[in-house]
């Protein structure tokens, strides 16, 4: 029987200015988070629909190849988020890297060409809309999907020691940033860790981003989902939206987003399970990055699991609005959903315990890597049509494996 | 979930009636190959006059000659090999048998600007030409039985001979 589930939607939420003390607060239009003691919540699905107008242009066109490797060298580490907080972190043998130096490949899965451009000036450009991490319906896959696994007759792509895998660019073409997301499963657990990968195409034969599962590791890892999307942030100053997955604190959060449960008889949710729009989502700094060291509130949010561009869903909504698309059935007349754990039940939900939240959060600027946020005062442009949707279950969970798990604390010495 | 290989071959030519990607088992290959999807990608990047084109996606029941072979590369190390019986391949000469589905599909290349129909076809979801119906645990996959010479190929029908695509198999190896 599966545990009691739930739906929330903010229906229309304000376009709020981003304000406050950028190193804490972040405006948060849509928010889960578990303040009740014994019981444990798992978001299943985020979706998402909203319209909002930039213009930026740049091109490049070109190959991505996600190649099998069998050696990795250099590159900057980069964070696996862990679905359950209580899981062990991964092995240290297991690397996971943006740009690494050198990477040795070992037979080729598949070939795509990523998003190239952003062409939110021209409606029509696949390139620009379809590549946010929103559902097609049926098809069980993100138009930014790379790799899922649509059977579950088909393994996912197995990492054993000594083995990795990478996104690698066999072909010339430099132009700005993309973001790819992936899900790793540790085979004998079940742990499920979603890994953000920001990253830029780079001269030929080099490999952007890359997991490599080191000898000595004792683990096997599963790589179940991978998606690329387009994060091109040029000179604006465009607002942008992060998933952020945690321990965390609701500031200002009386705006309530409707809950509905699937059955009618299913007791009231606990008072302390706050599912708010329009709030501030205080980071918890006692649980997350060291006190002191605030540089990496900006450098990449403690718990961030995804980023999109509100560009694309622009381009989206007003395609609805040609003629020539009303007969066809396409992904922009559904939902947008960020399914990242959603209908593959081989990974573990977003999964949160006492003290933790799932939010979606906005700011200017927090795209590029290590760049500081920029307040912005009004939201750009109109907003209309905005609408968060989440579904999650709840179950009882009353034991010490409730609480967040703490991170090694550094405090001043005052 | 039973061992997985994938059979993927790049930049493949169209020419009319070609075998753009197949797989094969001999009647010595006791094993059951399942063929779980089939990708057609249309990566060309090079300036082309491309054209509407239409695919077949057939089973044969000839030995294939010819063509390309392709190495299959399998999701995890720990797999057992393929059958020697197995192979894969592109242009390779074969005969025809049933018809599975038909498909459109373009050679003409992606653009930066534009809706067009060819950069539609480079986004994987959208490459999925086979099976129909994803994850339908009611329907069989595509099978070559063990112990049966037979196999199946993505047949372009169009003549045309300007563009490329990539093509991917991805198949379970399984004792029955």
């Amino acid at each position: 029987m599966p545990d009691e589930s739930w739906l929330a939607f903010t229906e229309t939420a304000d376009a709020q200015g981003y304000d406050g003390d950028a190193a804490l607060a972040w405006d948060s239009p849509f928010a889960i988070v578990n303040e009740a003691a014994g019981h444990v919540i798992e978001v299943r699905k985020l979706c998402v629909e909203l319209c909002h107008g930039v213009d930026v242009a740049q091109g490049f066109l070109g190959h991505f190849d996600l190649q099998r490797i069998t050696a990795v060298s250099g590159g900057v580490a980069l964070t696996p988020v862990k679905h359950v907080s209580s899981v062990a972190n991964l092995p240290s043998q297991v690397t996971i890297v943006r740009r690494p130096t050198s990477v040795a490949t070992n037979g080729r899965l598949r070939r795509f060409v990523p998003i190239g451009s952003t062409r939110a000036g021209v409606i029509l450009s696949t390139f620009s809309f379809p590549r946010v991490k929103g559902d097609i319906g049926g098809r069980g896959a993100s138009n930014s999907t790379i790799f899922n696994i649509p059977d579950t007759n088909l393994q996912p792509i197995v990492l054993r020691e000594g083995e990795g895998i990478a996104l690698y660019q066999p072909g010339a073409g430099t132009v700005f940033d993309q973001r790819a997301n992936c899900q790793i499963v540790v085979a004998a657990t079940g742990a499920t860790f979603t890994v953000p990968m920001p990253f830029g195409s780079v001269g030929p034969g080099v490999a952007v981003a890359a997991i490599f599962n080191g000898t000595g590791s004792g683990v096997v890892l599963n790589v179940r989902n991978w998606n690329v999307t387009d994060e091109a942030e040029a000179n604006n100053v465009l607002p942008k939206y992060r998933i952020l997955f945690g321990p965390m604190t609701l500031v200002n959060g009386e705006d309530l987003a409707t809950v509905r449960p699937f059955v009618s008889s299913s007791p009231a949710l606990p008072a302390g399970v706050l599912v708010r729009r329009n709030s501030y989502v205080r980071l918890n700094q006692f649980y997350t990055e060291p006190f002191d060291q605030g540089q990496y509130v900006f450098h990449a949010a403690a718990g961030e699991v995804d980023q999109f561009n509100p560009m694309f869903m622009h381009q989206q909504v007003m395609a609805r609005t040609l003629p020539w698309q009303a007969a066809q059935r396409l992904w922009f007349q559904q939902e947008l959903l960020w399914d990242r754990a959603g209908r593959d039940t081989s990974k573990q939900g977003w999964t949160l315990r006492k003290g933790e939240g799932l939010a979606v959060v906005w700011g200017a600027k927090l795209g590029e890597r290590g760049a500081a946020m920029t307040n912005v005062d009004v939201h750009p442009s109109t907003f209309q049509n905005h609408n968060f949707t989440a579904v999650f279950t709840r179950r009882a969970g009353a034991s010490a494996a409730d609480l967040p798990v703490r991170r090694p604390q550094y405090h001043l010495g005052l | 979930m039973a061992n997985t290989h994938t059979c993927n071959a790049q930049s493949v030519a169209y020419a009319l009636n070609k075998d753009m990607i197949d797989v094969h088992h001999t009647a010595a290959d006791a094993r059951f190959e399942r063929l779980r999807e089939l990708v057609m990608l249309n990566n060309s990047l090079t300036a082309v006059t491309g054209v509407i084109l239409q695919c077949e996606i057939r089973r044969h029941t000839t030995a294939p000659t010819g063509g390309t072979a392709i190495t299959p590369v399998s999701r995890d190390s720990a797999n057992s090999a393929l059958d020697a019986g197995f192979t894969s391949g592109t242009g390779r000469t074969l005969v025809d048998s049933n018809l599975y589905r038909r498909f459109v599909f373009g050679n003409e290349e992606p653009v930066i600007a534009g809706a067009a129909f060819a950069n539609w076809l480079t986004l994987v979801p959208f490459g999925l030409v086979w099976p129909p119906s994803v994850g339908d645990t009611s329907l069989e996959p595509l099978t070559m039985v063990g112990g049966t010479l037979e196999g199946f190929y993505i047949k372009n029908i169009t003549s045309t001979v300007v563009g490329a695509a990539d093509l991917e198999a991805h198949l379970t190896d399984e004792a029955s």
